[in-house]
């Protein structure tokens, strides 16, 4: 990450009340008022993770994406979007307004993730949201050989472009994106290194959403497995 | 992504002890990872192993990065408390 890239991140974790966050975030959050109440102060350490290093030991391809990991290091649910759904993808893209339903959806989610984060933290194993091992199992199938491979290209390509090659890194770059188009994390952090004037805009721009735009039916966040959490969001 | 030590079986066709090399891409098919060459530019990627060890344990990966100020965290230090691993990005 670069020092732009690192203020985005001072700037996201900087402690602020609802009244200074604009609405559109918020929806786009699924924040809302009592949930930033109940909110603590940020006393984690913030990490900088250039290489990609955590996503490819645990295969994260999405942000947020959290990992519950219990006292002993054991992982209690594998990765998974951090109570994200698709509602986003119902916004105006230069307003950034979303209806009514989708915002709720968002915040719905949101919430029913939090509690149950809530949950495993007051009762530990005793938590429903706790997974056995097995489960974990079953949830991390590890990669693939075509992810794999994705991820060895994207790794020579990063590594060209800290050596100052964009040119020599852009084909290992792409050829990530279309072995993992999953992976939002390719495709954005692409994006960014092709042109860094682009970091933290990358959301607004066309480029973007037309890839967003061009998943139909799919998934953008992939469904979360949790009791009470609803269906994929439908417009 | 630090070091590995892997024990090198004998009579393995992609070890030259001769001429003391090593056949990398038949190498990283033994650790069971893909890899990818970049004769032009002068480098060699390998990707993750498609069996991670997790899938036997469900034990967390272990990882050591930087935080904004440079200091050093690594997750295993964090044992006996429960951790929210989150991520996000500057994108």
């Amino acid at each position: 990450m670069d020092v732009a890239g690192a203020a985005v991140v001072r700037e996201f974790i900087r402690p602020a009340t609802v009244g200074d966050t604009p609405q559109e975030i918020l929806d786009l959050m699924g924040w809302d008022a009592e949930l930033a109440e109940r909110a603590g102060m940020p006393t984690y350490p913030c990490l900088i993770d250039r290489e990609h290093v955590v996503a490819e030991l645990y295969g994260i391809v999405n942000v947020p994406t959290a990992v519950w990991i219990d006292e002993a290091g054991r992982i209690v649910r594998p990765p998974e979007p951090a109570g994200m759904g698709d509602g986003f993808r119902a916004m105006d893209t230069t307003t950034f307004e979303m209806p009514a339903e989708a915002a709720a959806d968002n915040k719905r989610r949101r919430r029913i993730y939090v509690d149950a984060l809530r949950d495993w933290i007051a009762k530990g194993v005793r938590s429903e949201h706790a997974l056995a091992p097995e489960e974990i199992q079953r949830r991390m199938a590890g990669p693939t050989r075509r992810e794999a491979l994705a991820d060895a290209h994207f790794r020579v390509g990063a590594h060209l472009h800290r050596r100052g090659r964009p040119g020599a890194a852009r084909p290992h770059l792409e050829e990530a994106v279309r072995l993992r188009p999953e992976s939002w994390s390719f495709r954005r952090q692409s994006i960014v290194l092709s042109d860094p004037a682009l970091t933290g805009q990358v959301a607004a721009t066309p480029e973007y959403w037309q890839a967003v735009m061009s998943l139909g039916d799919g998934h953008y966040y992939a469904p979360i497995e949790m009791r009470g959490m609803p269906p994929p969001f439908r417009r | 992504m630090g070091e590995t030590c892997v024990p090198i079986p004998a009579g393995k066709h992609w070890i030259d002890e001769r001429a003391e090399r090593i056949d990398l891409a038949a190498f990283a098919g033994y650790l069971g990872q893909p890899a990818v060459a970049d004769a032009a530019n002068g480098v060699w990627g390998f990707g993750p192993a498609t069996s991670p060890a997790v899938l036997l344990s469900a034990e967390a990966p272990d990882f050591t990065l930087p935080d904004l100020d440079g200091k050093m965290h690594t997750l295993a230090d964090y044992r006996g408390k429960k951790v929210l691993l989150y991520s996000w990005a500057s994108w």
